[in-house]
């Protein structure tokens, strides 16, 4: 087990090398009016000319690359063209409220996603016939387009949740339970889908197996067949559609922090990608990179330990 | 009774039916008792948790929640301009001079000003001035702000470009030496560049990356960078405002529709808007105001022919002019709230003349009869330098028909991410712009027809026109240099140096139940917070 831990330790840092580079270059390759953002619009070409060559905006892109590595090994995500503040302090500021997200989403998305699966497998008939069609509208829905629904109604029209901001947990947890239940569910709501299928799915093979009647006929209380033998068996597929949603559920908080008005990593990159302020976008994108190669390295042990089989491949 | 072992083909045998029935019956009683119940308990605890009032605190003090389309970057004055982010700079503080809703200029920390000579400027200044670190205020810190950001890369850095020395006279006054005849100075002081920093800010302007030092209206208290912004009044604050507003709140929100369904639900206060959610909040019962700010229409660069030979041609610009029917455009883009023009300077400038709006009224066949004198009958190519920022693209191509209809063939050209690298590169004899309409008439000179002007990057110099612009702007006397300014204006539009369509509005709204004295101060594109004050005074 730990060969196989340090086997997966070693391919995430390779792929944050290889995210990272890549981005560098596609960002460096984008042409940039960084300046114009800075000195505004009716900076001469003199000022911005001057500023670009302060800033090393003409510096070539090898260069500038070998500089960020080493800033990158060291921890130095650099400094942001237009506030000038270190890119690490803001992005590790707002990463909160992402994770917050995308963790919370997929926690909800799990819960969910594996308990209506199960019991659509379980219990047949109209129940399974509903939690199926249900899923299918769900997911048919864009999750921002869920979102503006979900402020329109509960936010809007009720007036029972607010339609924007974000209270962090240590400074109010009642309002930060409110700011964070229509993201969350907008969030988390369309990948349940997807969770709730792969779990229907894989629920009902296991209960074909003959080694589940085998546990009923011992005498076993059929939840316990159910929910701790059977689920057991049926996670491992599930797990691997867990962390595909992960991702997607990531991609997915930049709209959602769009739409609430969260101060988020994802709002900071369109942000800095309006205008060019190449540092930031490259934190994030470093950021972001870790995060979702680490969890992609969490399912994978949580795969082995599930699947001891997992371990020798 | 069957041998579990015997009955795997049977998974549930009869008594374990039973059984598990009567289970099943009591877990469905329960389900439904505790999904009702958790229910119930859900609603009460949300319901009992709404939102409280966003305008006043529980201590009794007025607080105004406004929504904002963009973060502070800095607390640097030298940043800012006019725009979404410029209350961050307005709110801490002091500007020289100050300016009402119709753009007349009035004293702030500078009492008294006046041009001896159109080069030569005398400033007298407050003498009561306390900076939040309860610093003072003086003539000689008002010099070295006034370097400061002649030297300092920033906004509207060039607007000082004519300032030669600036000499600290005594305690209270200055004298500014400029190196051309430039009116405009006093209009400066009153943005960003008139902002007055204490001298801790001037020693170490880092400081200013991460808090105010400045004696406006409010302090900052407590902010969450790109997120919230928590201002208090300032106790020490000696200007001229009478603000009402004890806690000023800014919550970034960079979407114009979540910015509305935030003012619907209760969030906050005031935001800006497009007309479209301006008029959803007006039919919600919110109140609603705009503005005129911004000309947009398609800038016609190249008066030499270097790239588009055609554009050499007056004729050719003139009938680009007639070619495009301003109202229908207009009324397309921006509904009611436009106003059709043919030139550029906009009504709070001295330049501004009611009669050159409707210059170039709507003609196609006169414009393909101008076409074919200058010899184009069979059209040209046009590629129009554009970018996809504030729905500009979306904007121009409402205006592309007009030109095929005459036979010109415009092609659009997305620089998005170096469209001022692509003007000042001369790359594209045109380009699709938007420009404010300013406040000042040798401002908008500045910016859009100067030889050196970011909007001139051909360097196109008449000199005519440029007789014209020194003309008016050594003139010290008011009304002969208003006189002056319009008759700039009328050789612009005459020789069709641009074709613009019209100035458009920025809007605002707010919760009048909550919120008064809301207004747009000339030319700003986002309400300034020095009047707002309770709905109920």
């Amino acid at each position: 087990m730990t060969l196989y831990i340090l086997r997966r330790v070693g391919i995430t840092v390779l792929m944050v090398f290889i995210v990272v580079t890549l981005a560098f270059f596609l960002v460096a390759l984008m042409p940039n009016d960084v300046t114009s953002a800075i000195l505004g619009p009716d900076a001469t070409r003199e000022a911005r000319d001057a500023l670009r060559e302060e800033m090393g905006l003409n510096d070539p892109a090898l260069v500038r690359y070998f500089s960020f590595i080493g800033g990158l090994i060291q921890g130095d995500l650099g400094t942001s063209y237009v506030s000038r503040q270190p890119v690490v302090t803001q992005v590790l500021d707002r990463m909160p409220v992402t994770l917050t997200l995308s963790i919370g989403g997929i926690i909800l998305t799990t819960v969910l996603g594996v308990v209506l699966g199960v019991i659509a497998a379980t219990r047949g008939g109209w129940v399974d016939s509903a939690i199926r069609g249900s899923a299918g509208v769900v997911q048919a829905i864009p999750n921002f387009w869920l979102a503006v629904l979900l402020v329109l109604v509960f936010a809007v029209n009720l007036k029972l949740l607010p339609a924007s901001g974000w209270t962090p947990l240590t400074e109010d947890p009642m309002e930060f339970f409110r700011a964070a239940t229509l993201p969350l569910l907008a969030i988390g709501l369309a990948a349940t889908a997807a969770v709730v299928r792969q779990a229907r799915v894989a629920m009902l093979d296991v209960q074909a197996r003959d080694y589940m009647q085998t546990l009923r006929a011992t005498g076993l209380p059929e939840w316990r067949v159910i929910w701790i033998h059977g689920l057991r068996n049926a996670s491992i597929p599930v797990l691997t559609v867990i962390g595909l949603q992960f991702v997607a559920l990531f991609g997915g908080a930049v709209l959602i922090e769009q739409v609430f008005a969260l101060p988020g990593v994802g709002s900071l990159v369109v942000a800095s990608v309006n205008v060019g302020d190449m540092p930031m976008i490259l934190g994030v994108v470093v950021a972001l990179s870790v995060v979702i190669l680490l969890m992609n390295l969490l399912i994978d042990i949580l795969y082995g330990v599930l699947n001891p089989k997992a371990r020798l491949a | 009774m069957q041998s579990p072992l015997t009955s795997l083909s049977d998974p549930f045998p009869l008594h374990r039916t039973h059984i598990m029935e009567r289970t099943h019956m009591r877990s469905r009683k329960l389900r439904i008792t505790t999904g009702v119940a958790t229910l119930g308990i859900a609603t009460l605890v949300l319901t009992s948790c709404a939102g409280t009032d966003s305008s006043s605190s529980s201590d009794g003090s007025f607080e105004v929640t406004a929504a904002s389309l963009e973060g502070a970057p800095t607390f640097d004055p030298v940043k800012y301009m006019n725009g979404a982010a410029y209350d961050y700079a307005a709110a801490a503080y002091e500007t020289l001079v100050m300016y009402d809703d119709e753009g007349n200029l009035l004293p702030g920390i500078a009492t008294a000003w006046e041009y001896t000579t159109p080069t030569e400027m005398t400033m007298d200044i407050r003498s009561d001035v306390v900076f939040e670190d309860g610093s003072g205020l003086d003539a000689a810190l008002v010099a070295a702000n006034l370097e400061r950001y002649r030297v300092t890369p920033g906004s509207y850095q060039a607007r000082l470009n004519s300032i030669d020395t600036i000499t600290v006279v005594d305690e209270d006054s200055l004298a500014l030496t400029l190196n051309t005849a430039d009116q405009s100075l006093p209009q400066a002081f009153s943005l960003s560049v008139g902002m007055m920093v204490s001298q801790a800010a001037i020693d170490d302007p880092d400081l200013l990356l991460t808090d105010t030092y400045g004696s406006g209206p409010w302090v900052l208290d407590t902010y969450a960078e790109d997120s919230e912004y928590h201002y208090i009044r300032n106790p020490e604050y000696s200007g001229p405002l009478d603000v009402a507003v004890d806690e000023l709140n800014f919550t970034v929100i960079t979407d114009l529709t979540a910015q509305l369904n935030a003012l619907l639900a209760g969030d906050v206060d005031l935001i800006s808007a497009q007309w479209s959610q301006r008029e959803t909040a007006e039919a919600q019962g919110f109140a609603a105001l705009s503005s005129e700010s911004n000309v947009g229409g398609i800038w016609l660069f190249d008066r030499a022919g270097a790239v588009v030979p055609a554009l050499a041609d007056v004729r050719v610009r003139q009938a680009i002019n007639y070619a495009i029917d301003r109202e229908a455009v207009g009324n397309a883009l921006w509904s009611e709230y436009q106003r059709p023009s043919s030139s550029v300077f906009g009504i709070y400038t001295t330049a501004y003349e009611e009669s050159l709006d409707d210059y170039y009224e709507y003609d196609p066949e006169k414009a393909k009869e101008l076409l074919a004198e200058a010899g184009y009958a069979d059209g040209f190519d046009l590629p129009i330098l554009a970018r996809s920022m504030f729905g500009e693209i979306q904007r121009l191509e409402a205006a592309l028909p007009y030109l095929e209809a005459i036979g010109i063939n415009p092609t659009v050209e997305d620089r998005t991410n170096d469209y001022f690298d692509a003007m000042t590169n001369q790359e594209y004899g045109a380009a699709q712009g938007q420009q404010n309409g300013g406040t000042n008439s040798y401002v908008n000179m500045s910016n859009m027809l100067a030889p050196n002007a970011q909007l001139n990057p051909f360097k196109t110099d008449d000199p005519a026109l440029t007789a014209l612009i020194q003309d008016a702007a050594g003139e010290l006397d008011a009304e002969a240099a208003e006189t002056k300014w319009k008759a700039v204006n009328e050789a612009v539009v005459e020789a069709a140096w641009f074709a613009p369509v019209a100035f458009y509005h920025t809007h605002t709204a707010w919760d009048a139940e909550k919120l008064d004295g809301v207004s747009f101060a000339a030319g700003q594109t986002y309400p300034l917070p020095f009047e707002w004050r309770p709905a109920s005074e």
